[in-house]
């Protein structure tokens, strides 16, 4: 376990009391033994949240699990540099992927033609776009799930004997057929890559998991209220303070049937939720907040505070992402910019 | 946050701090024989020392500030080990203010005081130390500190030993200008001080049982 | 072998006429002052062993000199004796001569003494040549036939003698009554060790009518004087090696004087300790330190675990890192034993402080590899912490203050066969931490980090032949935290407290049956338990709890003079509960990076027992007196294994000469793998045991008395490690993966160095270094890469000073190798964890850069009447050197800093002696 402490709890120790960067305070802390606590500050680099290069911030697939028969459209929060022309390409791949290989898929179209050869002696399969991984360069992409379930779930283990030695985790094939969604972006020399988990559900009697549903963005200064309206509208004073709040209804977090991990029986839960406030400029107060079900009041995901930059640093204007995800892989997002001037 | 390093800097340091301290390290016991029963004289026992010191500091960074007229103080305590050697520890800050920015720098050591006549003492400290730089302008209060190893040379001589003294007291007050240069923390932004000062030190003396005395002064 | 730093016993100018003009021979009782003439056994030790000064045997009386006797002249000469360790006299010479001259009392004072015979003395067992004052006295009795000398009569002072006329054996009937009125105890500042054997003058007035008499302390440090006339007088005692003793009392009409004087040592240096006598050396790598070297090594605080780590062998992990690393070892391949029992944890959280205090151990045995077949259960090396051998003389103790933690140890005798011992030691830097980490930080610490450890010890020692040794011990650390926001942490992060929890304790029960040198057996039995407990909520937790008893006994018998068998079995059982929530872990060679918080496992069992058994047999023999060969075999089993091993070991050790041994080993080693690794859930249940073959050779060189170099080549080579396989196997038609498989592959060469400088010339320290390379090949690989910890070269040059006026100077330097690091070389941005997953490169293909730094220490000690005071300034990296301890990145693995290590760091302490 690694607490983090040094990245976001030793930030909040430092603006807290501003101006205690001191050296004297370092020098009784170090004579205190509680220095060790102070050690990696890791100040120069940008944080997670801040966003100054071409970024994807969220992949979204509607619906968020696809049963037999769906179509999932599959769509990116991608946040790039002005004046530069983006390029996508998506893929994906039949198995779930690796860091370890650099989330490259180890199954070739041959090879998927196999198995599902092997599995359930069908042949002549097709994807349409091409190449059988392929899912086109537009912005957004669609996947649908024309194969039939029973030969997937024959697939799923042939995948798991031929391929289990490449995959970082034990499919369960009772249920679904894990895929992964792969999008490459690229802007001017910089390319990025994410990756995303799809699955599609083998019960056409399965309750797919939706994506959490974000309402508007509310703002609030130390003068006045900031309806979500106003929020794209005003101009604000650069280094002002606002506080935020994004509505999330709390059906989002849905109720789910969970194989609990220590006695295997079916238990019901509810889905755990986080946040994450992605900025062009100044400083959020938490980078990212949650809603624990039972445990962290609903509130404390919605709301955060954000230090708006001088207008001279962000050039007038910076902008909001908000990202939402339930802990099921469903995402969803809401942007804004605001206008700044000093 | 507040340390920010040069390598280059610290590899040609590192080995000609060591190997200084190896020379101090192996002098000190040569020279640190027990004595037998001693005369009594000023400068026995443990050490009280406050120095008031006045300071000329230069600051070395990606520029160069200074010379800055400050003032400060040190203590400093230890024992005389020998007529030749004195060992402890020092203490200092001080106060300086110059080119819109104000400087507080400090240190905490171990000290190491060679006497090789009876009226000079070479010291010499070695250990950690913060500096604290302030803007005055624009009202802000922003610090940017800085914490890291110091090091310290002083000379000391005793222009007035002080006169007539009772032969067979041990220790005693003593005042003792001192002046010297201190090195500050930091690689990349250093601290850099001369100073000079006047040392009001308490010697502790002797215990009897440890002088050389005629026996109506021994008992 | 010490050197004592001398206080001349001047006798200056200023006082000595009037006192020998002064001196008197009066009718000191014999019987009252019962060592009288008791050698003046140089310094006490402080440590265990007295000193038995030596008896006198048969005494032959001096010829009173025809002269002086016709001319009724008396005097008396003090005479310094040299006695052999057989009880002959050597030399004798005259300290004092007599007054007044001329009369022939000297050259017949040492004629007779010449003559003498005496039990020697006797230090630790063995007999010691000493050196004695003794006080001939002529003195002229009712029949002047009868003379008088003084003999050393029996033990102790008894008060019957008090204002009672002459009731002695051999003294002439006084006229006048003997009145004690002046009744001291001599004893050493700081330890209240009386000071045997000291002569102690009283004197008062001056010129020609000073009147002064002496006495000799006697065991327990007391002297007595009669018939003093009321007044001031004047005390005096010069014992070698202290600051003399000069003090004025008052005598008054019809009281008794009592006081009690402490003389303070020259010097407290805690290096007194005589060099050990030459133990039969078989093993061909241990590197031994005691205590009190132990005590002053700059950078480690006293820590006992700590000093290993600046042994050669062993590898540098980190400031506060918990592990040894020997020879290329991971660190769960060396075995730490306290006494011959495992102790499951030996840091507080991992490398803050180890977890028994030095107040409880005489020192440590560290064995980096090739060691005997005595010890099992590890591939890597051993380190064996041994108690003290509990024998103090008196109450005493002390308490240990410093920033992070205090402790305290007391020790009793109780009686003359037992003793008993306690300790605790607790921290606060919870309270510390809590002080200056502000309120809002997102952390709350609702337990900072505390622990606290407690020890008990007690022996008997009914007679000789045999000892019975209790020792009871544990540990107990915490830590519990709330995070407000876990998203701001990890968003995978459900759970909003974190808390470890790790605690143990032994019981141990110890007998030892020594009835004569040829035969020894060792009887042991522990029992205790382990508990741990780690834990995120309900997300990730893991419990544990392990009941264990042991049960180990070691015999040897001598079988001749050169050959000795010794033969023992050890039986360790262990019943374990656990409940396991928790993601893989890494392993080594695999880089760190987060745990994957979503792919958890999970295992519950109740009641799971283990067995290992372990027997072993040795012969230790000494052919040709020079050349020692010990073979020897183990036989392991393993029941969570199901296996079971055999060993055998071969060591050697040959005297070329005097100063120069060649040595050389060989062996096999094995061990279980970890308990996760046979965990049927984490791990593979079918895996077997690890195997190391150890080879070595190397020589000593003993060039003085006090200084030694060892140099040793070794080659290690480990097959079977435990390897984590990505592998699946088919069960019942169910695909689960493998997780580990004994594929793995080592491979360590080396050297180590070691010119080590026992306390000699006030100096003590030693230079380690080793060169070696450690490789390993993972599964399913076909080339070998570095170990996590493979330092081509570990250089520690470390040495402490002892100064006048009981100050210490202690210096450490290290510089190391970088250890090797895998880097990253790209990322990928995983949306459903929401982070950037690192893409690493080789592993270990790089390395961090050079890690360098000096420490110094300042040990300044106070002595007082009845205790003493110790403070210390530990100063870490003096130079704040900047050692790169890995990299940190940035979000997407794109840029990266390096993290520094600890900077200059103070560290203060203060103990209390008593």
């Amino acid at each position: 376990m690694t607490l983090r402490k040094n990245r976001y709890g030793l930030k909040k120790f430092e603006k807290a009391s501003k101006g205690t960067a001191s050296g004297l305070k370092a020098a009784l802390a170090m004579v205190l033994l509680s220095g060790a606590l102070l050690l990696s500050c890791s100040e120069d680099f940008e944080k997670f949240t801040d966003v100054t290069n071409l970024r994807v911030l969220a992949i979204q697939v509607d619906p968020a699990e696809l049963t037999p028969g769906d179509t999932g459209n599959i769509s990116a929060l991608v946040a790039a540099p002005a004046n530069e022309p983006v390029t996508y390409q998506w893929r994906w791949c039949p198995v779930p992927t690796t860091a370890l290989t650099g989330h490259e898929c180890p199954v070739t179209d041959e090879m998927l033609v196999q198995l599902i050869a092997d599995g359930a002696g069908q042949t002549g399969f097709e994807v349409p776009n091409g190449s059988l991984f392929d899912l086109g360069n537009g912005e957004s992409a669609a996947f649908p799930y024309v194969i039939d379930a029973g030969v997937l779930q024959l697939a799923c283990n042939q995948v798991m004997a031929r391929f289990g030695d490449q995959i970082p985790i034990v499919l369960d094939c009772d249920s679904r057929f894990a895929t992964t969604i792969r999008l490459d972006v690229r802007a001017g020399d910089r390319t990025v890559t994410a990756v995303k988990e799809l699955n599609l559900l083998l019960n056409p009697d399965a309750v797919p998991n939706a994506n959490p549903l974000l309402g508007d963005v509310y703002g609030r200064t130390s003068e006045s209220d900031v309806p979500p309206a106003e929020l794209i509208t005003r101009t604000f004073s650069g280094a002002e303070t606002l506080h935020l709040r994004v509505a999330v209804n709390d059906a989002s977090s849905e109720q789910f049937e969970n194989i609990s991990v220590e006695t295997g029986a079916t238990e019901v839960d509810f889905e755990n939720l986080f946040m994450t406030w992605f900025i062009t400029g100044g400083e959020t107060e938490y980078g990212r907040t949650s809603y624990i079900a039972g445990e962290t009041p609903f509130a404390r995901l919605m709301e955060n505070t954000w230090y708006l930059p001088s207008a001279e640093e962000s050039g007038g204007q910076a902008t909001l992402y908000v990202v939402l995800q339930d802990d099921r892989g469903g995402v969803s997002w809401i942007q804004r910019s605001v206008r700044l001037e000093d | 946050m507040m340390r920010t390093f040069s390598f280059k800097r610290s590899n040609v340091f590192a080995p000609v701090v060591v190997s200084l301290m190896m020379l101090c390290i192996s002098v000190i016991p040569a020279l640190s024989r027990a004595d037998d029963l001693v005369k009594p004289s000023l400068k026995q026992g443990y050490y009280f020392a406050l120095i008031p010191v006045g300071e000329l500091v230069f600051v070395d960074s990606k520029e160069n500030f200074g010379p800055w007229g400050s003032f400060g103080g040190q203590l400093r305590m230890g024992e005389a080990l020998n007529h030749w050697i004195d060992l402890g520890i020092s203490g200092g800050a001080s106060y300086a203010r110059g080119d819109s920015l104000q400087l507080v720098h400090g240190h905490f050591a171990m000290d190491a005081t060679f006497k090789p006549t009876r009226f000079l003492a070479l010291g010499f400290q070695a250990g950690m130390g913060f500096a604290d730089f302030t803007r005055l302008q624009k009202g802000m209060d922003e610090v940017i500190g800085r914490f890291g190893a110091t090091y310290g040379f002083t000379v000391a001589y005793d222009f007035f030993p002080g006169g007539k003294r009772d032969p067979y007291k041990s220790g005693g007050l003593a005042i003792t200008p001192v002046a010297g240069v201190h090195l500050g923390p930091g690689e990349v932004t250093s601290v850099y001080s001369v100073f000079a000062g006047l040392s009001v030190a308490w010697w502790t003396g002797l215990p009897k049982s440890q002088l050389d005395l005629p026996v109506d002064q021994a008992f | 072998m010490r050197t004592k730093r001398i206080i001349t016993k001047k006798l200056n100018r200023y006082w000595a006429p009037w006192l020998f003009a002064a001196l008197v021979a009066t009718a000191l009782n014999d019987k009252a002052h019962a060592d009288e003439n008791t050698p003046r056994v140089d310094e006490t030790d402080t440590d265990t062993d007295i000193v038995i000064p030596p008896v006198l045997r048969n005494e032959v009386a001096a010829v009173y000199p025809e002269q002086a006797l016709a001319q009724r002249v008396e005097a008396e000469v003090i005479l310094e004796i040299d006695i052999d360790e057989t009880g002959m006299v050597e030399g004798v010479q005259v300290a004092v001569p007599a007054q007044p001259t001329g009369y022939g009392f000297d050259e017949a004072a040492v004629d007779a003494a010449n003559l003498f015979e005496f039990e020697p003395a006797v230090q630790g067992g063995i007999p010691i040549p000493v050196r004695i004052t003794y006080r001939t006295v002529f003195r002229l009795a009712q029949e002047p036939d009868a003379i008088e000398t003084k003999s050393d009569s029996v033990s102790s002072v008894s008060d019957a003698a008090v204002n009672e006329p002459g009731a002695d054996d051999g003294a002439p009937a006084a006229d006048t009554a003997r009145i004690l009125n002046f009744k001291g105890t001599l004893k050493e500042r700081g330890t209240r060790l009386p000071l045997a054997g000291v002569t102690v003058t009283i004197f008062t007035g001056d010129g020609n009518l000073a009147v002064g008499y002496e006495d000799v302390t006697d065991a327990d440090g007391q002297f007595e004087f009669y018939n003093l006339a009321p007044g001031t007088w004047m005390l005096l005692a010069e014992p070698e090696g202290y600051f003399p003793l000069r003090t004025r009392d008052e005598v008054r009409e019809n009281e008794r004087t009592e006081a009690t004087y402490f003389v303070e040592r020259s010097d407290y240096n805690p290096y007194d300790v005589l060099v050990e006598g030459e133990t039969v050396k078989k093993e061909i790598s241990r590197k031994s330190l005691k205590t009190d070297v132990i005590e002053r090594v700059p950078g480690t605080f006293g820590d006992v675990l700590t000093v290993v780590k600046n042994l050669p062998g062993v590898a540098r992990t980190g400031a506060t890192a918990g592990n040894i690393v020997v020879r290329g070892s991971s660190p769960e391949d060396t075995q730490v034993f306290v006494d011959g029992v495992e102790v499951p944890i030996i840091y507080h959280f991992g490398g803050l402080r180890s977890v028994i205090p030095l107040g409880m151990l005489d020192g440590l045995d560290f064995y980096p590899g090739n060691f005997s077949s005595e010890f099992g259960r590890a591939t890597g090396g051993v380190v064996d912490v041994r108690l003290k051998l509990l024998k103090p003389e008196k109450f005493g103790g002390y308490v240990d203050v410093n920033l992070a933690d205090s402790g305290v140890y007391l020790e009793t005798p109780l009686g003359k066969k037992s003793a008993m011992a306690a300790a605790f030691r607790r921290s606060y830097i919870d309270g510390i931490i809590n002080a200056t980490v502000p309120d809002d930080a997102s952390v709350n610490l609702i337990t900072a980090p505390r622990y606290y450890d407690y020890q008990w010890l007690g022996s008997f020692r009914p007679n000789d032949d045999h000892e019975f040794t209790g020792f009871f011990f544990g540990s107990d650390d915490e830590l519990k935290l709330l995070f407000e926001n876990p998203a701001d942490f990890s968003p995978d992060l459900t759970a909003t407290s974190g808390s470890t929890s790790t605690s143990f304790y032994r019981t141990v029960l110890q007998h030892r049956y020594m009835p004569n040198s040829r035969f020894e057996n060792v009887f042991k039995t522990s029992a205790g338990r382990n508990k741990i407990f780690v834990g995120l909520g309900d997300q990730v937790y893991l419990d544990l709890n392990t009941y264990v008893a042991q049960i180990y006994d070691r015999f040897s018998v001598g079988l001749s003079d050169s050959v000795r068998i010794a033969a023992g079995i050890d039986y360790l059982y262990s019943v374990a509960d656990a409940r396991i929530k928790f993601p893989d872990v890494a392993k080594e060679g695999e880089p760190g990076g987060r745990p994957d918080l979503s792919s958890i496992k999970y295992v519950e069992s109740t009641d799971e027992s283990n067995n290992s058994v372990g027997v072993f047999v040795q012969l230790e023999s000494r052919l040709l007196k020079r050349w020692t060969v010990v073979p020897g075999v183990r036989f392991d089993y393993f029941s969570r294994v199901g296996q079971s091993s055999l060993a055998p070991r071969f060591n050697t050790r040959f005297a070329l000469t005097d100063k120069w041994t060649i040595k050389g080993g060989v062996g096999v080693y094995h061990q279980e793998p970890a308990f996760d690794e046979t965990s049927n859930v984490f791990g593979n249940p079918n895996l077997g045991l690890e195997k190391a073959m150890h080879y070595s050779a190397g020589f000593e060189w003993a060039p003085l008395e006090y200084l030694t170099l060892d140099v040793t080549g070794f080659f290690k080579e480990m097959d079977d490690l435990v390897s984590r396989t990505s592998e699946t196997v088919s069960l019942n038609g169910e695909v689960s993966p493998l997780n580990f498989v004994n594929g793995g592959e080592g491979r360590v060469y080396g050297m180590e160095l070691m010119l080590k400088h026992d306390f000699a010339n006030n100096f003590n320290g030693w230079i380690s270094y080793t060169l070696s390379r450690a490789l390993r090949k993972d599964v399913g690989e076909t080339e070998w890469r570095r170990f996590d910890f493979d330092q081509t070269h570990i250089f520690t040059m470390l040495g402490s000073y002892s100064l006048p006026r009981n100050w210490t100077i202690g210096f450490r330097w290290r510089i190391v190798t970088g250890s090797p690091s895998t880097p990253r070389i790209g990322a990928v941005y995983s949306v459903d964890d929401g982070f950037y997953e690192p893409v690493f490169g080789k592993p270990n293909s790089e390395r961090l850069p050079t890690f360098h730094q000096a420490d110094l220490r300042l040990d300044k000690r106070w002595i007082y009447d009845r205790w003493m005071l110790t403070a210390y300034l530990d100063v870490q990296n003096i130079y704040n050197s900047p050692n790169v301890t890995g990299y940190q990145y940035n979000y997407d693995s794109s840029r990266r800093r390096p993290r520094q290590g600890l900077p200059i760091l103070p560290v203060i302490g203060v103990k209390g002696e008593f």
